[in-house]
């Protein structure tokens, strides 16, 4: 690295697209305009089962404005995708509207477009559609005895692991817990709905705007769609309102857009509805979760069962990772970790922040405070017991693991001695006070990704471009990618431009898995290098001191320079287990009488290696508390058992929390460095900012309360009835 | 008009007479220079209200046709939008938020949710912040809309912009918008002493003093914020909000 | 949305000889109505937009009553002076409601024609005897947990969603009318309707009538140093009530001269607990008075799978607000 231009990476430097954003000039997927732009509407199906018997759309196509009305029975035919790989997953074709079969209520059946938006909206209510319904399979306890293992998990994890015996590790044991653990079904609900524009030059070529979060499979995925070369497809994306797992498909929403444009010979421009984003986007399961514990009298664990059972739907298999941090968090010989899936008329789940550690967490860290609370241990200590050194579901050591001094530094900051162990010890007036914590962990993987580099020097001004097919989904890419360069380079940072999102710029895997930011500045730093040994290669001078990219280039009396490299993980990473850790402390309010819950101050500490900016990354960690807020204390969405539609269908029944409902929440980072995770010592901050944050709060809630709720989200009507003797 | 939200962009800035605009589709609805300067005994907002003669026309004649008139596909609207005045064609189901991204070329006001249940939208009318999902265009004849757009002056960002950046009140970016003129509009309503859910006592009338942490969150609480940026939007309207004296006396008026 | 003719009406006649058309309604702020109207739950042939009469002052009346003209926006209601000096439980009530946006668009006559609605009667492919008479009610075996527990009948068991009349129920509002056959008033307490047999009714009014005005009596800024409402909700705000109560009391000396107790979230209009305000008539402040008067505001109450939980939220919420109440000081 340059260590003589001033640093930039670790250094909490604002936004460089702050100024973009709060001047309304970043440009979202449907804010690309194009002349002869018209608007499409998509239609879903009101029935969640069965099949689509005739769609009447005469007076759709009648009405005024209307180009296009598209459904099973005049949509072009398309073949049948290739059967689906891991290579090909995100990249094979989406066939539309080629069946009238129906898995769930929402299901894209037709598209409307029209000149104006008004007109299409209008129109899509004039499309009669009948069914021929079939009873659809809704309600988790009706249709939980159907459970199966599926082969495998999400993200490659296996279905059951075991280690010892469990059965003999609880008998074993001084204390256990034994208890059922529901968070429900969530939904991402990003601010940005789902929009994408398409435009066509002529049959064979396409621009597509689509907020997505993993551009460069998208071209391939139209590519494969329409039977067009994969160079004719551009995906842009340069902002992205928002994701959390629900913009990595490239999914039929986008594809009848692109469709669409391509019948009518104009740009179509598609946003679904806000209500259309709890039907066809994806959606977090509702994960039961059975919980054993047990441990001997001085809270080593002897024995952890992590059984869950979830949905999928009928018709593709997704199971949530949800038990993958019981198999790696603490040192316990014994453990069995388990999923079962049955199949529901719902859509089919999908990565949802933190898959697997969001919900699993909340049991896992729930149990550890009910056995502590059994054993009479403080449960940081209990999980100071069981900390391991090596992650015993990989038999490999943890590359670096800092929950200790996480759990340290946090309960001095918060004042956990303060705490009480008896619940119902603090009152103030109405409200009864608590305190809880919980550990977390979240994977820290690194990717491959390739860049551009051009620079440009005039006289003595010299500037840089990177440009790589990332994204920033507020994740601040664009930020941590221009410090990286600006650092390596030698430029200031307001001389180095970022260009990402656009499939016509080298791949990168994304922004997923916590892998984007450590994954984009390795490639950053890469092709910075590589430019600056390339230049130093044509310069016969010796350099004193590590030269700065403008130095090399008036040396070799060079204006203009481009570089391309690719970063590939080293085979050494895999040597290690890698993770960040954290620990969360939340101090609850709770007014019994009414129910309410508060929580005026939170305390994450987080270890996640280098942190390339302390201020994004901490909005990132307090973005994935309030998250966390919400999956503890009001979010869920219901279905009804009868229809299959969710009866929370707005924003105003699925509650996400508002500004009101976050008190003083602070972040810390624990200084950790960590050369083995990838070259930089970066982990992703991401997701680890909602792993455990719902347990640390029913935590809090019981030693405010000494009612213990198993099952998300803690609202008023679970805290206010009587507690069962 | 308080510091934070009077408009000064005014005569100026209207086209000429002869201009091509094509914001300005129709000859005979064309706001230009010359007919404002006639019509308006005076200049800003008042006078564009009073004078607005796309307004009273189509008032009038809507009356007349009352009974008779089928649903027009467009009726005719004058708006003024950061501070530039427009006679626009709209189809009276347009919402003026659809107005400003789909048919003005604003698209900095965000489609959040559509229905009044996210504050993404939000946008300054005639001062005062509304989701401009749920205004239908044609009720605000002769409206003067603050978005965005017309916060900044040039390249001098409006202090609530800079404080959102310097805090760090966005992630993504979506609702910011929303939440930054939100904002403007909620201090202007501070300024007048308005109450809150959070005021403990609605009897005490007055200054709202600077506003606690608790009144900002509250305020602030219709517009959500996914990526969770609250702490960082509550430092930068607090920090905005304890500036607001000097602010008023020293800058140049904002809208 | 279908196409609808847009009318802009500028005195009060006006418009409410354009309301009279078949298939007319008025547009004030639009906060409600166009949220139907994009769902396809309303679908107007015509517009007729009152946002120019002249009904937006708040005044003073001769006698000591404060008018609240119907296209005062929420916002300005709330922050009133007099009517946060006298009546501060309706600037209370107002300022639960909603959000700060919704609030200044919204007028007080929209707030008070706010539909009585539910999931099931926003979503146009589900059975709903409200939205389509006779069609059923699919909240009864439904997903009812925001449904009403007082009041209900085997058609519809909807609660009303907002918050202002819940203060002017409990300080006896009186509303001004215009209409076709001309102008009348009817008391708040009549304005409102139970779902009965015609659950599609939410209000008393003939068609084409207009609210011109609410008026607050005199004799209900007695309850001005005594009164609170609370919320409960799932979330610290933006967001409809669980349960919410208006509650005040007119004390004389140590003793309730006169207490008014309205709920919100529990019925299908705001529900005056007459039998709680009787019981507390005359008594001496305590929690166990308040806990009487709370069994009997909800003796009637009847929960369905979900809501159950509300019977006894509503009770204690009324314990807590009358608590809080009798606590205020001047």
């Amino acid at each position: 690295m340059n260590r003589q231009a001033s640093p930039l990476i670790g250094q909490p430097v604002d936004r460089v697209d702050g100024r973009l954003k709060v001047t309304g000039q970043a440009r979202y997927a449907a804010e690309f305009s194009y002349p002869g732009l018209v608007y499409g509407v998509s239609l879903g199906s009101t029935v969640a089962a069965g099949r689509v018997r005739d769609i009447d759309t005469a007076a759709a196509e009648q009405s005024p404005g209307v180009l296009l009305v598209l459904t099973h029975k005049n949509v072009p035919k398309m073949p049948p995708p290739a059967p689906e790989t891991p290579q090909n997953r995100f990249t094979r074709a989406t066939p539309l509207l080629q069946d009238t079969a129906i898995h769930h209520h929402g299901q894209l059946i037709g598209f409307v477009v029209a000149e104006t938006l008004e007109q299409a909206r209008h129109a899509a209510t004039l499309v009669k559609v009948s069914y021929d319904a079939a009873k659809p399979r809704i309600g988790f306890d009706a249709n939980v005895k159907d459970a199966y293992a599926p082969a495998a998990i999400n993200a490659g994890y296996k279905t059951d692991t075991r280690r010892g015996d469990l059965d003999q590790g609880l008998r074993a044991a001084a204390g256990t817990v034994d208890a059922v653990y529901n968070t429900p079904i969530e939904h991402h609900h990003p601010m940005e709905m789902h929009a994408t524009v398409a435009a066509w030059e002529g049959d064979n070529r396409v621009t597509v705007h689509h907020s997505l979060q993993m551009v460069s499979d998208a071209a391939p995925a139209i590519a494969a769609t329409f039977g067009i070369p994969r160079e004719n497809v551009r995906v842009v994306c340069p902002f992205v309102g928002g994701g959390f797992g629900s913009k990595i498909l490239t999914r039929d929403n986008a594809m009848l857009a692109v469709l669409a444009a391509r019948l009518v010979k104009r740009p179509v421009k598609h946003v679904l509805t806000r209500q259309q984003m709890f039907m066809v986007v994806g959606l977090r399961q509702h994960n039961r979760q059975h919980m054993r514990l047990g441990a001997d009298a001085s809270g080593r664990l002897t024995g952890l069962g992590h059984d869950t059972v979830t949905h999928t739907s009928v018709h593709e298999e997704f199971v949530e990772q949800t038990g993958v941090i019981s198999r790696m968090m603490y040192e316990v010989p014994n453990s069995q970790v388990t999923h079962r899936a049955f199949r529901l008329n719902v859509q089919t789940p999908k990565w949802t922040r933190a898959p697997g550690e969001a919900p699993g967490s909340f049991a896992l860290e729930s149990a550890m405070d009910e056995l502590a609370e059994q054993l009479k241990i403080d449960p940081v200590e209990l999980r100071v017991r069981n900390d391991a050194r090596t992650d015993l579901d990989t038999g490999k050591p943890f590359g670096s693991r800092s929950l200790i001094e996480c759990m340290r530094i946090g309960a001095e900051k918060f004042g956990w001695s303060n705490r009480s162990a008896m619940p119902r010890s603090r009152r103030q007036g109405h409200w009864l006070v608590g305190y809880g914590m919980s550990a977390a962990s979240r994977g820290a993987p690194h990717r491959g990704a390739s860049a551009n580099l051009v620079l440009t020097r005039s006289g003595r001004d010299v500037r840089a471009v990177v440009e790589m097919c990332a994204t920033d989904l507020g994740t601040g890419s664009y930020t941590v990618i221009a410090q990286t360069a600006a650092e390596t380079l030698g430029l200031p940072l307001d001389k180095v431009e970022v260009r990402l999102g656009d499939s016509a710029l080298p791949p990168t895997p994304g922004s997923g898995g916590s892998w984007g930011a450590n994954t984009f500045c390795t490639a950053a730093l890469a092709v910075c290098e590589a430019a600056k040994q390339q230049l130093r290669e044509k310069v016969s001078l010796r350099f004193v001191r590590e030269p700065s990219v403008a130095e090399l280039l008036q040396a070799a009396q060079l204006n203009e320079w481009r570089a391309s490299n690719t970063a590939t993980p080293g085979a050494d990473i895999a040597a290690w287990s890698h993770y960040a850790f954290g620990a969360n402390f939340a101090e609850v309010w709770v007014d019994e009488d009414l129910g309410l819950v508060r929580v005026p101050r939170y305390l994450a500490v987080i270890a996640a290696g280098r942190i390339l900016n302390p201020k994004t990354a901490a909005s990132q960690i307090v973005g994935g508390i309030v998250w966390g807020i919400g999956n503890a204390l009001m979010e869920e969405s219901v279905l009804d058992e009868r229809s299959g539609h969710f009866v929370t269908r707005t924003l105003a029944d699925y509650h996400v929390p508002v500004n009101a409902d976050i008190g003083d929440v602070q972040v810390l980072f624990a200084p950790e460095t960590d050369t083995r995770v990838n070259r930089m010592g970066v982990k992703g901050v991401g997701e680890i900012g909602i792993t455990s944050v719902a347990a640390a709060i029913a935590n809090a809630v019981y030693n405010a309360t000494g009612r213990r709720v198993r099952d998300l989200p803690i609202t008023p009507d679970k805290l206010l009835m009587p507690v069962q003797a | 008009m308080t510091s934070l939200l009077s408009d000064e962009r005014q005569a100026d800035d209207l086209p000429d007479d002869d201009s091509n605009s094509p914001l300005l589709p129709s000859p005979a609805g064309q706001l230009t220079r010359r007919a404002f300067l006639a019509e308006s005994g005076t200049t800003g907002i008042a006078g564009i209200l009073a004078s607005a003669p796309m307004a009273a026309s189509v008032a009038s004649a809507a009356q007349a046709n009352a009974d008779a008139a089928p649903p027009s596909s467009s009726m005719a609207l004058a708006l003024r939008v950061n501070g530039k005045p427009h006679a626009l064609q709209v189809d009276p189901r347009t919402t003026l938020l659809d107005l400003l991204r789909e048919q003005m070329a604003l698209p900095g006001t965000k489609k959040g949710c559509d229905h009044g249940q996210c504050g993404a939208c939000t946008v300054l009318v005639n001062g005062r912040r509304i989701n401009s999902c749920l205004a239908l265009a044609l009720s605000h004849d002769g409206a003067e809309i603050t978005t965005i757009e017309g916060l900044a002056r040039g390249s001098e960002l409006h202090p609530m912009q800079a404080a959102f950046i310097k805090h760090d009140g966005f992630q993504c970016g979506y609702c910011t918008s929303g939440q930054i003129c939100s904002a403007v509009g909620m201090l202007r309503e501070a300024e007048q002493g308005a109450p809150s859910h959070v005021t403990a006592d609605v009897r005490r009338t007055g200054p709202m003093a600077p506003l606690s942490d608790a009144e900002i969150r509250e305020r602030m609480s219709g517009n959500i914020c996914r990526c969770g940026a609250y702490p960082g939007i509550v430092a930068a309207v607090r920090e905005v909000s304890l500036a607001m004296p000097r602010a008023a006396s020293s800058r140049r008026s904002r809208a | 949305m279908k196409p609808f003719a847009f009318t802009r009406a500028t005195d009060a006649d006006t418009a409410v000889q354009a309301a009279t058309q078949p298939g007319a309604r008025f547009l004030a702020g639009g906060t409600n109505i166009v949220d139907l109207m994009k769902e396809g739950v309303e679908a107007p042939d015509r517009l007729v937009d009152i946002n120019r009469l002249p009904l937006a002052a708040i005044e003073a009346q001769p006698g000591g009553g404060l008018r609240l003209g119907a296209l005062a926006r929420n916002s300005d209601t709330a922050n009133h002076p007099v009517l946060r000096t006298r009546y501060p439980l309706v600037a209370q009530a107002i300022l639960a409601g909603a959000s700060g946006q919704l609030r200044n668009a919204a007028t007080n006559g929209g707030n008070l024609r706010q539909r009585t609605r539910c999931p099931y009667f926003y979503d146009v492919t589900q059975p709903c005897n409200k939205r389509e008479p006779g069609t059923g009610c699919s909240a009864l075996q439904g997903f009812n947990r925001n449904h009403a527990v007082l009041g209900t009948s085997a058609k519809c068991i909807a609660s009303y969603p907002g918050d202002m009349a819940q203060a002017l129920h409990a300080l006896d509002a009186v509303v001004q009318l215009q209409g076709p056959s001309g102008r009348r008033t009817i008391p708040i307490a009549l304005f409102h309707r139970l779902p009965g047999e015609t659950p599609e009714l939410d209000a008393n009014l003939a068609p084409g009538e207009l609210i011109t005005a609410i008026d607050l009596p005199a004799e209900s800024a007695r309850f001005a140093q005594r009164s609170h409402y609370l919320k409960v909700r799932d979330r610290a705000s933006y967001a409809f009530a669980l349960v919410s109560v208006a509650a005040a009391l007119d004390m004389e000396g140590s003793r309730i001269r006169q207490a008014r107790v309205c709920l919100g979230g529990v019925a299908h209009m705001p529900w005056r607990a007459r039998e709680a305000e009787a019981l507390l008539q005359g008594a001496e402040p305590n929690m166990a008075l308040f806990r009487q008067a709370a069994e009997a505001a909800l003796a009637g109450a009847t929960g369905f799978e979900h809501n159950r939980f509300k019977i006894e939220l509503a009770k204690r919420s009324i314990v807590r607000a009358l608590e809080t109440t009798s606590r205020s000081t001047a």
